[in-house]
Formats: C-alpha cells, structure tokens, sequence
C-alpha cells in the first residue's frame, strides 16, 4: 500500500528530479524545442498577455498574473508504450526583492534516455523557455544557450541537468516561463501515475489558472475536487478531437496564510487526480479493483476491493517468500503454547500476539543474523502490524474487523480518492472493541494514533475465516484523559537566592507521552525488560537462529553507553523546547515506568535539576519570575484568524509546584496565581495554599476540544491571555530572614 | 626517484607507525561522540616533479588515511578538483589488507552563494560496520601546475583526526617558502629534516576536530583553522637555468595581468549607454555615481568562478549584453564605463573579508575578489558593484581593512581600504513609555548608520514586503513580550541618509506592583544578540560590524508614584568593549541611558576572556530595576 499521497505542487516543477537516467539525446528533438515554444507561448490564453495586476494584491512580494496545467496520458494501439505529457506555464509579476531572487536562477533536467529491457526504452523530452517583460513593454528571451551544464558523474549512471540565470530581473518585471515534460515508457496490464493534489493557493496570489487534463486509449481519471474548488468539465479539444479532455478554470485566489494550529488539508481549494492505465478495461480483483468503475472520469472509489486486498496481504505476509514468515510462525508457536496452559480469552490472546510481535521485532538487534530479512530496511509501522496480527487472528481462528481508517486530519470521508489516503487498523469484535493500530517499542496494544480519532472507517468483518463485504464506521472520540500529564515539582532556592532546585515528578499517558518517549526510551529497556519477560524467554528458547558474537555484544554495550549519555542531552533539549525551561543542571534522574505494558501504561519519571533563579535583588528581598518553573507557556498570536483550529490533541495537563522553605508571611503576589478561564472548548485554572513551610501552587489546563472553528478563535486568544499572565506571575520574596 | 617506489617506502612506513595511535576505541567514543568514524592515522605527502613537455612543476599529493568507524555507516573521502588538477587511483582496504569497492561520484561543486564554478567534487563512499577493525584509504591527486597550490588546511572534512602528519618533500632545486596560519591554539609540531633529494618539512598535528562552519558569528575556515600556504619562489630547470614562480609580489602582479587578458572595450556599445546614464549629471562626482549606481541596479551579481583560475573576467560589452556578471566581469564594465566617461578607473584584486592575507604573501590564495578603484581629484574610490544600492564612499564591511592590489598596467599600488570609524555605525533608539498595568507603552525611533544601516536594509530589502513587520518584531526587537505596530520606515532603497524605523510598542510584563510599590524592569532591551554565543571550539567571533549602539528610554512617573530608588549608574569598559548605563530623574520623568561600543568587527580567541566578562557585566546590568513607591 501506499503510504503518501505525493502532494505535487506544480509551481515547483522546476525541481530536480533524482530518477537515473544517461544517453542525452538533444539532437534529435530540435525542429520540437520550436513547436513546443509556439505551442506554448504563441497559441497561449488571453490572459498570459496581462499585465496588470489587482490594485489589492500592489503590495505583495509577486503575484501569479497566469497559470496553465496540462497533463495527457495516452497509450499507443498495439503497443506497450505510454505517453505521459506534462505542460507547464506561468507568468509572475515579480514585486520585491525577495521575489527576484526567488527566480533568479532556474535549473531544469536535460532530455534523456535509457534501455529498460532488450529493445525497449524510456525517454523523456523536456523542454523550457523563459522571458521577461519589462513595465515599458520591452520583451526580453532568455537564451538558454547560456545555461550552464551541470552533471553528477556515477560509475553506471551520469546525471546531467543545466542552470540558467534569468538577466536583469528587477522589480515590476514579469517572468514568463514554461517547463514541459514528455514521458515515453513501456507498461504491462496496469500501471497507476502518482497522485496528484493540485492546489489552488499558494505563496503567492493567482489572478487566473487553468488545468487541463487528458486521457486516450486505455487510460482513465479519478478527480475529486475538495475545499471549494473548481471541478474538471467535460470538453471536446479541437486539437486533440480523439482525446477525451478535461478542463477547469479559476480566478482570483489570495495567497494562503500561514497559521499556526491550521490544518491546510482542510482549508486550500484543490482538486486530488490519479491517472491509470489498465488494459482491455480489466482490474483484477483487490488492490486494482479499487480503481473500480472504470469510467472515463471518476471521483468514486471501490471500497468492495477492500475485503479481497486484506485476504491478499495476509496471504503475502505468511508466504514462503515473505521475509516475516518466521515473525507469524515464532507467534503461532507462541499464542498455541500458551493458550493450552491457559484459559485465555480471545482478548487476552490478541493482546499477547500485539505484545510477543512488538517484543519479537524490537529484539532483532541483539542478534549477530536478524531473523526477519527485512529487519535493517523495514519499518515495525502499523501497515506490518496490521497484517501479521490479521495473519495471527485468522489461524487462531479469532474473529476481528480490518479497519482501513480515513483520517480526519488529512481529508473527508467523502473525499476519499487515493488508496494511500487509508489506514490499517484491527478491530476485535467478540469482547470490548478494542482497536489495535500503532506499532512502536512504547505502544501498548490499545494506543491508537491521534489522527484516528472519531475518523470514518471501512470495516471488513473477518467471521470463521470468511472475508466479508466492507461497512462503514466511526472511531471513538477520545476523552481528554486519555492524553493526561501531571507534574509535581518541589522547589527550593539555594542560601544566596541564585539558583533554584527543582525535584519534579512526571507522569504522561497518551500523545503527551510520546513526546517524552523519545527522550526517555533507550534500547536498554528493552533489553532487560526482555530477559524478563515470558515473550524474551520463548524467543531465546525456541525461536533464536544465531546468537550473537562476543564483540558485537561490545558493541552494543558501547551503544547502550552513548545511548545513556545522550539521553541527558536530550532531557535538556525537551525542557528547553517544550518547557522554556534553559541554562539547566541536570543532577538525578529516575524512570519508574517506561509505560510499554498495559498493567502501567503511563510513562512516569523523577528529574533533579537546578536553574539559575534569575531573581532582580532589592535589599532585602527579591523579585522572582516564576515563568522559569511552569510547563504552561502563551504564545504570540495575531487576533485575527484565517482558517479554523487544531489544537494538537485533548488532554489534560495539571502542575503542582511546592515552594519549599519560604517565609510565607512576607511573600507579596501570590494572589496573582489564583486565575481561571472556562468555554466550551478549553479551561485553565490555578491557584495557591499555604501548607506549614510550604506554598502550593496548582494548575490545570484542559482542553476538551481540539478541533475548533475559526469563529472560536476569541476563546483560544483569552485562554492564551490567562495562560500568559500565570507564566509570568512576579513574587516578591524577603531574603532577609524575620 | 621513481614514485611508485617512494609511495611504497612512504607507505610501508606509515604501517610502522601504527602503534602512535594513542587511544582506545572507548576513549575515541568518548573524545568525539558525535562522530560516526574517527581517523586515527591521516598521512599526507607532497612531492614535486619537473614536466619537461608542459614545464610547469606538478604537485603529487598522496594520502593514506586509518578511519576507525564508530557506528554501522558510511565511510566518506572527498577531494576537490578543478580543471588544473586531477584525482588518481584511490583505494580502500579492511585493516589495510582485503580490498573494498567504493562508490565515486564526481559532480559539479558550487560553493555558497556561487552560481557555477568549474570546482568539481569526489566523493568515494563505501559501507562500514562499526565491528570493523580500521579501513584503510589511500588516494592521490595531482595539480598541474604549482602556482595553484595554494592553501592546505589540516582538519579534516568530514572526521575528527587523531593523528596527522603531513610531509612535504621539497626537492633541491625547488625554492619552496611555507607560512603557517592560526597555528597559536592547536597541538603541531614542526620538523625540517633532509633529505636525498633537498629536505622534507613535516608537520605533525594531534587531536584534531572536524571542520566545523556552522557555529554562530563564524567567519571563515581562514581566520579559524590552521593552514598553510605555499609559496614557491623559484626553481632551476632540468638545464640548470634558475627560472621565477611567484617570487614576489611583482611576480604575482604578473600573473594576475596575465590571467587579467585584454581589457579593451567597445567604446561603440558602451558610450551612448554610459552619455544617458550621465546626461542629467553636472558635477564629476556625480557621474561617478550615476555610472557606479547605475551597474550596481542594472546589472546583477552572479557569482561564476570558471574564468582561468577565477581570475579573467567577461568582456565589458558581454556583461552589458548579458545583464549579469561576476565580481570581475561587473567591476570590467565599471572600469570600462568610467573610463569612457573620462575617469581613469583601474581594476583591483584583493582578498575579502573571510582571507587573512595581505600582498606582501605573494600567492593566488591571497586575493578572492575584485573591485574597481579610482583616484579622483586625490580622493580614493573603492567602487565594489557587486554590492547592490552600496553608496560611494561607503565600503561594505567585507572590504574594509583589506589591502588591494591596483592595475596600473605596467606596475601595481598597494593601498588599504580604510576601516569605518566605529562613529560611523552608529545606532540610536529612542522610546518614550508610559506605564500602563504591568506593561510600558509607547513609541520608539531608532536610526541607523554605516555598517548597521547596510546589514538591516540588506535583510529588509531581501525579505517579502508581506513579512517585514514581523521581522522587525522577531529580529530587531526580539523579545517575546513585545508588540510592535503601525511601523513606518523610511525609504528603504535610498542609498544616502540614515535609515530610520518609527513604531509603536508595548513591552508586557515589565512592571509588577507589590502593596505600595511598583517595579520597572528594562531587561527587554537588552538587544545585544551576540551575547549568548558559545566561545567553546570556537576561533573567532564574526559581529558583522563594529557595534556602537545609544538607547534612550523615556517613562513619566505617574502622578501618584514617586522614586523610592534607582539603579546605580554603570560603566564597565575592557580591551575594545565598552558599556556605560544611567539613570536619572529628571522633573517628572525617568531616564535611562546606555551606550554599547565594540570596536572590532571580528573577536579573536585571544580577546575571548574579555569578550565573556563584558557579556557578563552586560547581562548583569540589564536585570536592575527601577522602583517607585505610592506618594504620601
């Protein structure tokens, strides 16, 4: 399966692709570089003659006046070869500097050709031309004769590319410049192009643009347009009348903006297109037939696929030839073992799978041979998780639904198009609906990925082995406890008052955890944990092929060793960046629970730090910041707002810290801690209490809702506000003892 | 003597010197943890040959390199070439014995900033497990031609080094002179020793560090790591004739008008051009200008570095014609402009900023760039056109100090271009606050001149017009608890008079009040963004300018508070930082005043000590506070 959708942003075309390619074939193209320039700067739309831009836009850094797309695939009758042609045209007022230098230099692949098999080949013809038109009228082409050629020399292979510099570029000039692309290879029955998701919007405003596609002779389109944009029509092109083409024009599109917490999945206009071609009409049955109708354009997908593409992947991943055929079969050996000695639910069975694979991955590098070819080129990500616990589930004959989840961060259910845009997930159907989704040396079997939160999903029931026909269904929201941290801190200032010593107490569960699962975990865990551990012993016993050599345990202690040493690097860098927290001296720290297993899935810690108290003394006392010791911290945000809100996820985050040693009778400003803010979406409140020798402060921020429309901008500025008047609550502090 | 043969005994030597590895795997772990191979062993040897047919003395160099690696990887060589040198056989082998592939790739290598040079880079790579005792890689590269050996740096690229040894094998009849550079702080040692055939300079250098350029306020590898430069002099020819390299800085002249070729114009092309360009203009000074101007805006800067050596540049007419240039391609048409106009411009060769070398070093690695220079009516124009809206008169900081090399076609002149004064550079910010709740609020106005004026309106010029009031937030004022609005500038593509920024502002979370008493805190100007640079493994600082900065800041005491007391007035000044902060009461207002000047662009290592007490003192003076009490 796919895993990206490759988010093509045309304006940057220009980019250098690193696909191998040698034998340049210039000469045999010339009487071509001219028809092209006539086909696209003489035959060009009306438009690409402007000049002018809107008297709105005057102060921008450049403004995208015209745009044209045009994309064709063909498939020649009787043939193998297909013609994939790319035609690229924009012509930009350039406004500022900036934008000058942005197009100073251009540097764009030379044509190119190469053998692929006995008497088959792959070429590809490109082509450029650049001018620039000065505020008088004066037109000036860019020679490309001038292009200076670049290569990157190989043993087999010569990457050869040109770079031009645009002359006398200055501000109020407009660069008109094409880039085209013709693409000749050889296909079998079914070939799919990359996905493409146009955009609408970009850096700069677009004054009109135009995308053309066409598609012949076996060849199809699957567009759906989203955001609000412009759909492909229908039309017949006079000169190209056997094609079947496609057109959408757009005007007027403001720059897009910046934001922070926006998600621009769901704000830009774009158009998603997927070109295949299939011969005869045919899709075999699973992954293809998702293609499925084979119209001439389509936005449907065939979700039926889904059911027979699951029974296709777990029979590839317990095949002979898989290479993690001994991972599923050191499992069955596993599960069969102990459910005999064991009265185990089919819960309880689907967890000790998710556990004894996670464990069986994660000790591959204790091993001098890993078991798992792939081991040192795979990932253990939740697509090969997904399908070996399917593969485990369906041999031990335990019923589960195969979740392919839509999430919601990344597009609408309704706007599904590209097979990438799905996620696996297992879903456990006898007992308590448990979903099994992320792979991770920290994940528990229950965790799932914040963007499947109340995400649409297709189900496959998997009952008695059958793979039945898909349904749809909604995830679970989650609950803000979910996604908990609490820190406790004590406090205590040294004699002097410069320096502050801190013994803090975390405690994180959900994607507050990740966060400080990276600076935490070390493969150290792992190991000891293993040794200890039911999963450890059977792999030693039964599974282990090769053990490993006396100097690559060495090694490894070596790298445990640095590992550790890093670890406390990297504890300064997360309270830097996350906590603001800097100039630390780190003394202590302690892990209680590293939160891998699902009896303590929390990750929990003790750090021992001191800061400098960066106090202003005053006499007798001192005036101290308490910003430096809070985990809560505003950030800088413009009161206007573009696009609706997405906060990172819900959670919930309470902080106590305990001022150790103070003379609570001459402390000024502690009332300045008691704050609070409720709405429907986020809350913070704190306050403070004296207690013998000690002061307390606590406080909760709750974010109930992480998903906001732009119109609930006000309540993340005022929960900010007060978030920004806690971290910078002032004490005066009398240093002279009464 | 045959050098295959001396490769054999160089290197068969090398596998004696084996045991002078002084650390454990553990200990190089430990040493350098970030590296993922540690060199242990890097040998060097330059030898010279005599090419009858060419006549010219080629270069030999011959590497043999121990890398232990640390991590499962890559195991990475690199060299540079250009079209005077060439990269030979180059080998890699497990513990010096089983033979391993690399993979070599050669590319085009353009430097920073460098549209197309003809350098070329490569790169061998071969995969290495970190179990794997030692690799051992011996490489050769030749240069055609002495005169381009010019600079050599002992650090390497891409490794730290425990150990290296670089030989230099000067042969009798070769007058060879070597100069070292930024040697003060490094572990070498230097021995001469003869040899059969004249004498073998060795320098041996221990515990090494990797290049490292990413360090804030650096500058240059130059004024950073030790290097050396060859000088050779002269040598006798296979016939005993005694023939000049580069003897002198006459030599050296030489060789520059050599590679400078015709520097003839189409007085055709260019004369109607340069007659509108100065038809409005009255006095000489301001043709100067108008022609000096008028390349800077009409022709753009970009950097090709193909010429012969990088010293030949375009024709006059071709860079008109092509509407760009290099250094020396722009500088040529300002020459050929201004001399058209009747004003005897001359080119002129010098080394910028990031070089440490003057003429009396005579080698090509002295100068890097080009300018043009004229003398009219006694006064010196340093005319640098690459500089885009640079005024006359006003040399950008990369030039300055430096000593160039003038074209009088027969002869040369010395001359340096001087240094601004630190007056010159002046920044002065006003703002007048009231205090509002726990913020001071007002407007402030800050001027620019010189240096600081050029660094900001290049940055301003450079950057979206939609961005610059956040960059004026982010990197002018840089502190989070301030908000600027309504901002007007002036003109940013003037040339001539100071740049100005007027805003408005307000500074959160500077005054807290306890019960009767109320505290003003002025840390936010603390603008000085150098001062938390890291001074370790570090040469040299780059400020970019010579920093003379005045703030004044204005606040009216409420009617119902008065002064309960103010800070102490501070001076603290050391080598060339100085500080000087005060605060007074004047009628109903409060003011306070600092003064920030450091008189030197770059800071040595050995100015390093005073540069962290002034930091210190610094920050320590910005955290006083004013306090004000309640009347009555």
């Amino acid at each position: 399966m796919m895993k990206f959708i490759n988010a093509l942003l045309l304006t940057t075309i220009c980019v250098l692709s690193h696909a191998q390619y040698d034998n340049n074939d210039s000469e045999s193209i010339d009487p071509r570089i001219e028809e092209v320039k006539q086909y696209m700067w003489s035959n060009a739309d009306s438009n690409f003659l402007k000049t002018d831009i809107p008297e709105k836009w005057k102060d921008e850094s450049a403004v995208i006046i015209a745009r044209n797309t045009e994309s064709s695939v063909r498939k020649r009758p009787l043939s193998s070869k297909l013609y994939e042609n790319f035609y690229f045209h924009e012509r930009i007022k350039l406004l500022d500097n900036n934008a000058i230098e942005k197009y100073t230099e251009f540097s764009f692949r030379e044509n190119s050709k190469r053998f692929v098999g006995l008497f088959k080949t792959e070429k590809v013809d490109r082509y450029v031309g650049f001018k620039i038109e000065k505020p008088n009228g004066d037109v000036e082409e860019v020679d490309i004769a001038e292009a200076v050629d670049k290569t990157i020399e190989g043993k087999r292979n010569t990457f050869s590319y040109k770079k031009i510099a645009i002359p006398n570029l200055q501000v109020g000039d407009i660069i008109d410049y094409y880039y085209c692309t013709e693409h000749m290879f050889h296909t079998g029955k079914f070939y799919e192009f990359s996905p493409v998701y146009y955009q609408f919007q970009e850096d700069y405003p677009i004054v009109w643009q135009k995308l053309k596609v066409a598609v012949l002779n076996g060849c199809y389109l699957k567009a759906r347009s989203v955001n609000g944009a412009p759909s492909l029509k229908s039309f017949t092109d006079p000169n190209d009348s056997e094609a079947i083409s496609y057109e959408l024009e757009d005007t007027d599109r403001d720059k897009l903006v910046h934001e922070e917490w926006s998600n621009l999945y769901k704000e830009i206009p774009a158009i998603k297109l997927q070109l295949f071609y299939t011969n005869s009409g045919i899709l075999s049955a699973g992954y293809e037939s998702f293609y499925k109708p084979l119209d001439k354009m389509t936005s449907e997908v065939n979700a039926d696929a889904l059911s027979e593409f699951t029974y296709q992947m777990i029979f590839k991943i317990t095949g002979s030839y898989s290479p993690y055929r001994s991972m599923y079969n050191s499992a069955i050996k596993f599960l069969k073992k102990k459910s005999k000695s064991n009265n185990y639910s089919q819960t309880e069975l689907a967890k000790e799978a998710y556990y004894f694979l996670r464990e069986f991955w994660y000790q591959q590098q204790f091993y001098a041979s890993p078991q798992i070819l792939g081991y040192y080129r795979d990932n253990f990500d939740s697509y090969l998780l997904n399908y070996l616990m399917s593969a485990v589930l369906l041999k031990l004959n335990i019923d589960f639904e195969a979740l392919y989840v839509i999430p919601n961060s990344f597009t609408n259910p309704e706007d599904l198009l590209f097979f990438g845009e799905l996620y696996p997930a297992i879903r456990l159907t006898k007992s308590d609906s448990t979903i099994i989704a992320a792979a991770g040396a920290t994940k528990n079997y229950f965790d799932m990925p914040n963007y499947y939160t109340g995400a649409t999903a297709f189900v496959v029931p998997v009952n008695n082995k059958n793979f039945n026909n898909f349904s749809k269904t909604v995830l679970p929201e989650y609950n803000l406890m979910d996604h908990k941290e609490m820190v406790v801190s004590e406090v205590s200032f040294n004699n002097s008052y410069d320096s502050i010593k801190v013994k803090s107490r975390f405690e994180l569960s959900g994607c507050e955890k990740i966060g400080w699962d990276s600076v935490m975990f070390v493969s150290d865990v792992i190991r000891n944990e293993f040794k200890a551990l039911v999963y450890g012993q059977f792999i030693k016993d039964k599974c282990v092929v090769s053990t490993i050599k006396v100097s690559k345990e060495k090694e490894l202690a070596e790298f445990r060793e640095k590992e550790a040493k890093d670890r406390k690097e990297k504890i300064l860098a997360k309270l830097k960046d996350s906590y603001g927290i800097t100039e630390v001296n780190l003394n202590d720290f302690n892990v209680i629970s590293y939160g891998r297993w699902d009896n303590e899935p929390n990750l929990i810690f003790e750090l021992d730090y001191t800061i400098p108290a960066n106090a202003q003394k005053l006499g007798g006392s001192i005036i101290f910041n308490t910003g430096s010791l809070t985990s809560f911290h505003s950030e800088k945000l413009d009161e206007k707002r573009e696009y609706d809100i997405y906060l990172p996820n819900r959670r919930l985050r309470e902080q106590r810290i305990i001022f150790k040693g103070l003379n609570s009778n001459g402390i000024a400003g502690l009332e300045e801690f008691n704050k609070a803010y409720q709405s429907k979406n986020l809350a913070f409140k704190s306050n403070y209490q004296i207690s013998g020798d000690s002061i307390i402060v606590d406080a909760t921020e709750s974010v109930f809702n992480n998903s906001l429309k732009k119109e609930d901008w006000t309540e993340v500025l005022d929960f900010n506000q007060i978030i920004d008047q806690y971290s910078h609550v002032k004490i005066k502090i009398p240093t002279i003892k009464e | 003597m045959n050098s295959r043969f001396v490769l054999l005994a160089w290197l068969l030597l090398s596998c004696l010197c084996l045991s002078a590895a002084q650390y454990s795997r553990k200990e190089l772990k430990e040493k350098w943890p970030e590296a993922n191979t540690i060199i242990r062993s890097y040998k060097t040897l330059i030898s010279f040959t005599r090419n009858p047919e060419t006549k010219l003395i080629e270069v030999y160099q011959q590497d043999s390199i121990e890398m232990i690696p640390v991590n499962d990887g890559y195991i990475e060589r690199v060299y540079f070439f250009d079209v005077n040198a060439s990269v030979g056989e180059c080998k890699l082998r497990l513990n010096g014995r089983n033979k391993r592939s690399m993979m070599k790739t050669i590319a085009n290598y353009d430097g920073e900033s460098v549209f197309h040079s003809d350098n070329k880079i490569c790169l061998f790579k071969a995969v290495s497990l970190a179990d794997d005792n030692y690799y051992l890689f011996t490489g050769e590269k030749s240069i055609q031609d002495i005169k381009f050996l010019t600079d050599v740096f002992f650090n390497d690229q891409l490794y730290p080094i425990v150990e290296r040894t670089y030989t230099i094998q000067i042969p009798e009849w070769l007058e060879l002179d070597i100069k070292e550079y930024n040697f003060d702080f490094f572990n070498v040692e230097k021995s001469d020793k003869n040899w059969e055939g004249g004498k073998q300079v060795i320098f041996k250098f221990a515990d090494l560090d990797q290049l490292n350029t990413d360090k804030k306020g650096f500058l240059s590898l130059h004024h950073s790591y030790p290097h050396i430069l060859f000088l050779p002099k002269s040598y006798n020819t296979v016939n005993g004739n005694r023939e000049s390299i580069i003897n002198d800085t006459r030599d050296l002249f030489d060789w520059y008008k050599k590679l400078l070729g015709d520097l003839t114009y189409n007085k055709e092309i260019l004369g109607p051009v340069v007659k509108e360009i100065t038809k409005d203009q009255t006095t000489d000074v301001d043709k100067i200008k108008a022609i000096y101007y008028w390349v800077q805006e009409h022709r753009r800067y970009v950097a090709f570095e193909e010429g012969l050596a990088g010293f030949r540049p375009e024709k006059a007419e071709g860079v008109y014609h092509k509407k760009y240039g290099d250094c020396k391609g722009m500088s040529n048409l300002l020459y050929a402009m201004l001399n058209i106009a009747g004003y005897h411009a001359k080119i002129a060769w010098l080394g910028a900023f990031n070089l440490r070398y003057n003429h009396a070093t005579p080698s090509l690695a002295v100068d890097n760039h080009v300018i043009c220079y004229l003398n009219f009516n006694h006064d010196d124009y340093f005319l640098d056109a690459t500089i885009k809206l640079n005024p006359l008169n006003n040399n950008p900081i990369s030039i300055q100090g430096k000593e160039i090399m003038i074209n009088y076609d027969s002869t040369f002149v010395l001359k340096k271009i001087p240094e601004k004064d630190i007056s010159e550079n002046l920044k002065i910010r006003k703002s007048f606050y009231n205090i509002s709740g726990t913020s001071l609020v007002g407007e402030t106005s800050i001027e620019y001149n010189g240096d600081s004026k050029n660094h900001l309106m290049y940055s301003f010029r450079s950057i979206k017009r939609s961005d610059r009031n956040e960059f004026l937030e982010k990197v002018i004022i840089g502190d989070e608890n301030t908000i600027c609005d309504s901002i007007q500038t002036s003109e940013i593509d003037q040339r001539d008079s100071i740049f100005k920024i007027d805003f408005n502002e307000e500074v959160k979370n500077a005054v807290v009040s306890f019960g009767n008493e109320t505290y003003v805190n002025l840390n936010s100007f603390n603008s000085f963004t150098m001062n938390d640079v890291d001074t370790t493994n570090c040469y040299h600082i780059f400020l970019n300018q010579k920093i003379n900065s005045q703030s004044e800041i204005t606040i009216p005491i409420p009617e119902d508070l008065e002064v309960l007391e103010l800070p102490e007035n501070t001076s603290y000044s050391v080598g060339a930082f100085s500080l000087v902060i005060s605060y007074q009461q004047i009628g109903n207002q409060l003011i306070c005043k600092h003064t920030v000047k450091i008189n030197k662009a770059i800071i040595y290592k050995e100015d390093f000590s005073d540069f962290v007490d002034f930091n210190n003192h610094f920050k320590k003076i910005f955290t006083a506070t004013i306090a004000l009490k309640n009347k009555g």
